[in-house]
């Protein structure tokens, strides 16, 4: 998780908020709902 | 574990008779060398016999009894551990190790004595990568890969599929495919207004959410079946062509095939097994078969087992999910389409009647875990795109209402604002999911490049400590060790490299 900590502080162009709610998501799903949750969350801030 | 071993003391312990106490320094990496016999394993075995309770080659040679050194008498056997950190402490013939400290080394690898480290070298690359992995932690560092992996790949395929639904809606509308569509349909639009004398909306925006509403359409009370007919035209018009992913029935029909996929019904069994062998720690008999073996390795076989067989299960589940997305597409392609014949039977069309389809075939193969016939979905595809051609050709054959010029009018715009809205859907779904895709993509890319520089900078410690090691091993040979870079994310590599004048000598793997 700190890799992907690590890896979202590099990714310019991202909006506000994404590492930090992708972050608590992963931390709550279990490892065979985490694409589909991922994926979700990512369309989600896409429409805003 | 980011424990070092700083002392070890062994008393009456195998080849020790009296006291023997070994510094480790600050617990770096180190060789023990000298000749066959003069107690290197000795070393491997008191520190075995501390973390496990037991030393494994002498259990599986039923010589447990020669961990004790009895030419001192009586005194007991005693093996002392000292590191900087919790997991020290003592072990002697008389008081077992703490229990979590044998909980703690279930968890680990050790990497220790000469065979040990020969059955390492004998692996396959694979096997050697896996090994790694797991001693290192890898394994979820790369299941966080993966699963961003699957995300990004997801939505690839699906920003694919809004992208050419939006592409047949802009061909519907004779717009173009980049550039201006926007202001040629808004031209479009107020073109059609000026012809029915409605008022035109200032914007494509106002078409969409419908705050614009080309309230003299509905006040003259055009043909309401002239009107359906059209916008059943347009909906014909803008269907995808049908077409399925079948790489995900290839990928599906291969894994089938496959030897792991058979045994994956065996996981729960083996689960079971291991869960037995857990419980019951004087068990040395297989819990299935009842065949006598050493308990070490029918517990490590279990889980070796287990350990495949969850890999395999996985690998199922992800070309099951891929299948049902195809399944999932099949029935969408088969939806859109009964609902334009349920439409069409409304405005007492002939429209002709959809082929069969493989459906239930398809969701009894994911059930049932059976092979799909690709030809079934490739016929259904040819068939589906045959009865699309059939009921625009059943539209066009309809005669165009007897009207006057007005209201034709008015029934090209009331065709048009249909098409648009269908067209605003398309165009915010495929960019909403092209968006999404973007973050997806950006997300991994750091991620993989993150995780290359961390596992790249692990493999660099090895390395260099391997080249160091070797240089003390071989100091007469004026060898030079250099640790070399991993590469690629998927295909790390861990070499040291050797130079001396022009010969070149590369260890790892």
């Amino acid at each position: 998780m700190e890799l992907l900590r690590d890896a979202l502080s590099d990714a310019s162009g991202l909006p506000d908020g994404l590492g930090s709610s992708l972050l608590e998501l992963l931390n709550k799903k279990d490892d065979k709902c985490r694409p589909a949750a991922i994926r979700e969350l990512l369309e989600e801030l896409a429409g805003e | 574990v980011s424990e070092r071993l700083h002392r070890l003391v062994m008393k009456a312990f195998r080849g020790v008779p009296g006291e023997l106490p070994v510094d480790f320094g600050e617990g770096r990496s180190m060789a023990v060398f000298g000749d066959n016999g003069t107690g290197k394993s000795t070393i491997a075995d008191a520190l075995e016999w501390y973390f496990t309770g037991q030393i494994e080659l002498l259990s599986h040679e039923g010589r447990q009894h020669a961990i004790r050194n009895v030419t001192n008498g009586s005194a007991p056997t005693v093996v002392e551990v000292v590191t900087n950190g919790s997991l020290g402490g003592t072990i002697s013939s008389e008081q077992a190790p703490a229990a979590g400290i044998c909980q703690l080394s279930r968890k680990e690898t050790f990497l220790l004595r000469g065979r040990t480290l020969a059955d390492f070298i004998n692996k396959t690359k694979s096997e050697k990568w896996k090994a790694l992995a797991e001693i290192l932690g890898l394994e979820e560092i790369e299941g966080l890969r993966q699963d961003l992996e699957r995300a990004h790949n997801d939505l690839r395929k699906d920003a694919k599929t809004a992208g050419q639904e939006f592409k047949a809606c802009s061909e519907s509308l004779g717009l173009p495919a980049k550039g201006l569509a926007e202001e040629t349909l808004l031209a479009k639009i107020r073109e059609a207004c000026e012809g029915a004398g409605v008022s035109p909306p200032s914007s494509l925006q106002n078409v969409g959410d419908e705050t614009w509403q080309p309230s003299v359409v509905s006040n003259r009370n055009p043909s309401t079946h002239a009107t359906d007919l059209q916008a059943l035209g347009s909906a014909l018009d803008g269907l995808p062509p049908p077409a399925f992913d079948m790489s995900a029935v290839d990928a599906w029909n291969q894994m089938l095939s496959s030897a792991q996929a058979a045994d994956v019904s065996r996981l729960g069994l083996l689960q079971e097994a291991d869960s037995f062998l857990q419980s019951s720690p004087d068990g040395s008999s297989c819990p299935l078969c009842g065949q006598s073996m050493p308990r070490e390795e029918l517990v490590q076989q279990v889980r070796d087992a287990v350990t495949g067989l969850r890999e395999a299960a996985k690998e199922l589940d992800d070309r099951r999910s891929d299948l049902q997305q195809v399944s999932d597409e099949l029935s969408a392609a088969e939806t859109r389409r009964q609902t334009l014949g349920d439409r069409a039977r409304a405005l007492e069309l002939s429209f002709p009647q959809l082929p069969t389809s493989p459906r239930d075939v398809l969701r009894a193969c994911l059930r049932e875990r059976k092979p799909v016939a690709p030809a079934a979905l490739t016929d259904f595809a040819r068939s589906l795109a045959q009865w699309d051609n059939a009921a625009r050709q059943g539209c066009q054959d309809v005669p165009p209402p007897a009207s006057d010029t007005d209201q034709n009018a008015i029934l090209e715009l009331a065709t048009l604002c249909e098409k648009s809205k269908g067209w605003i859907r398309a165009q915010n779904n495929a960019t909403r999911l092209e968006k999404a895709r973007g973050f997806a993509s950006q997300i991994l890319k750091a991620y993989q490049e993150r995780q290359t520089a961390y596992v790249s900078k692990i493999l660099q410690q090895i390395s260099g400590r391997v080249a160091d090691i070797y240089e003390k091993l071989h100091p007469g040979e004026g060898l030079t060790g250099t640790p070399s870079s991993p590469g690629r994310p998927k295909a790390l590599s861990w070499r040291s490299t050797f130079t001396a004048r022009a010969s070149v000598l590369r260890t790892g793997f």
